[in-house]
């Protein structure tokens, strides 16, 4: 696999402390690497620069998923063949992504999604986050109709093609199930491999809260309605 | 007293729809005679009955209510797709903004491709 035709994907807001480390822990695998900085208020975009990533910048704040489409659009425009969205706040693992990033090299799919529910279970993952995410795996299945496990994860591999295709249009979180349900309409080939994710204090406080399953819902609901 | 008011606003109302016709935006006839309409209403307020009987409804009171009712629902609902679509635009813009000054790595052995790509 040629990693210099390969694109990692990173939005960012206010994620000044551990950017850092997340690039420069990742740069020695995919020497291409774009961060999106989305209207942060500290230093993340500098310090994004300084590790050995690409920064662009959101004059405002959009949302993860305006974040995600902005830097999809700026690796396609690089002549990206295989992109891939990490998160910014050093949960995912760097082999993860590489075996995302085969997968697609090898055609195996069009876009490539990790799952923290076939196997490579998280043993600190907090147990409400576990049912909360099994429930929302549980929605976007019923509502989308492709057989999901797990609809929140930030990590995946997407092909140039299938790229090229997917437009997001939920800002804000809601774009994860909004991916799922484009692969069903762009009839796009859909698999899932299992990945780890480190649970850090880091990576819990500035994550998805619970609470905020009830927004994403009401975002799609709202989202379908005026499409 | 009530009548009153009622009547300045809704001038006001019919004095606007006025103006944005003589633009040229003809929809705004339909509020002009929407709101001289109005006006006969207040005037006349045992009228709405006949209309109120038309659609099966039994006083002029409760029709009101009724129209209230549909015509603040309609009009969340399309200040909501608009909203909507201007936060798309805006989206855009940003976009385009962000991903016409891409900020280079500061020490990186990569070629970064040609800046002067324009975002479309």
């Amino acid at each position: 696999m040629d990693l210099t035709k390969v694109w990692l994907v990173i939005a960012a807001f206010n994620e000044g402390e551990m950017i850092t480390d997340v690039i420069k822990g990742a740069v020695a695998t995919f020497p291409n690497i774009v961060v999106v900085d989305d209207g942060s208020s500290d230093t993340t975009a500098t310090l994004a620069c300084e590790a050995g990533a690409t920064v662009i910048c959101h004059p405002i704040n959009l949302g993860q998923g305006a974040a995600i489409q902005t830097g999809i659009d700026f690796a396609l425009m690089s002549g990206a063949d295989i992109i891939v969205t990490f998160d910014a706040d050093g949960q995912h693992r760097i082999e993860d992504a590489l075996t995302l990033a085969r997968a697609i090299d090898l055609n195996e799919a069009d876009i490539v999604c990790g799952s923290r529910f076939l196997g490579l279970e998280s043993t600190t993952m907090p147990a409400t986050k576990r049912l909360t995410l099994k429930l929302a795996a549980l929605f976007t299945r019923f509502s989308s109709g492709v057989p999901v496990t797990d609809a929140h994860n930030g990590l995946r591999a997407i092909s140039r093609s299938a790229a090229q295709k997917i437009r997001i249009t939920q800002n804000r979180m809601a774009h994860a199930s909004e991916i799922i349900s484009q692969i069903k309409s762009l009839k796009l080939r859909y698999k899932e491999y299992p990945v780890q994710i480190l649970y850090t204090e880091y990576s819990i406080a500035k994550g998805q809260k619970i609470s905020n399953a009830i927004n994403i819902l009401i975002d799609l609901l709202f989202g379908r309605i005026s499409k | 007293m009530i009548s009153i008011l009622m009547v300045i606003a809704l001038l006001c109302v019919a004095f606007y729809a006025y103006r944005v016709m003589a633009q040229g935006n003809t929809m705004a006839l339909l509020l002009l005679i929407f709101s001289l309409a109005a006006i006969f209403f207040v005037f006349f307020p045992e009228e709405t009955i006949v209309i109120a009987n038309m659609l099966g409804v039994g006083r002029g009171t409760d029709l009101l209510l009724y129209f209230c009712f549909i015509t603040g629902i309609i009009l969340i609902l399309l200040i909501h797709v608009k909203f909507r679509h201007q936060s798309i635009m805006i989206t855009e813009l940003a976009r385009a903004l962000a991903l016409a000054n891409p900020k280079k790595p500061v020490k990186s052995p990569q070629v970064i491709p040609d800046s002067s790509h324009s975002a479309e």
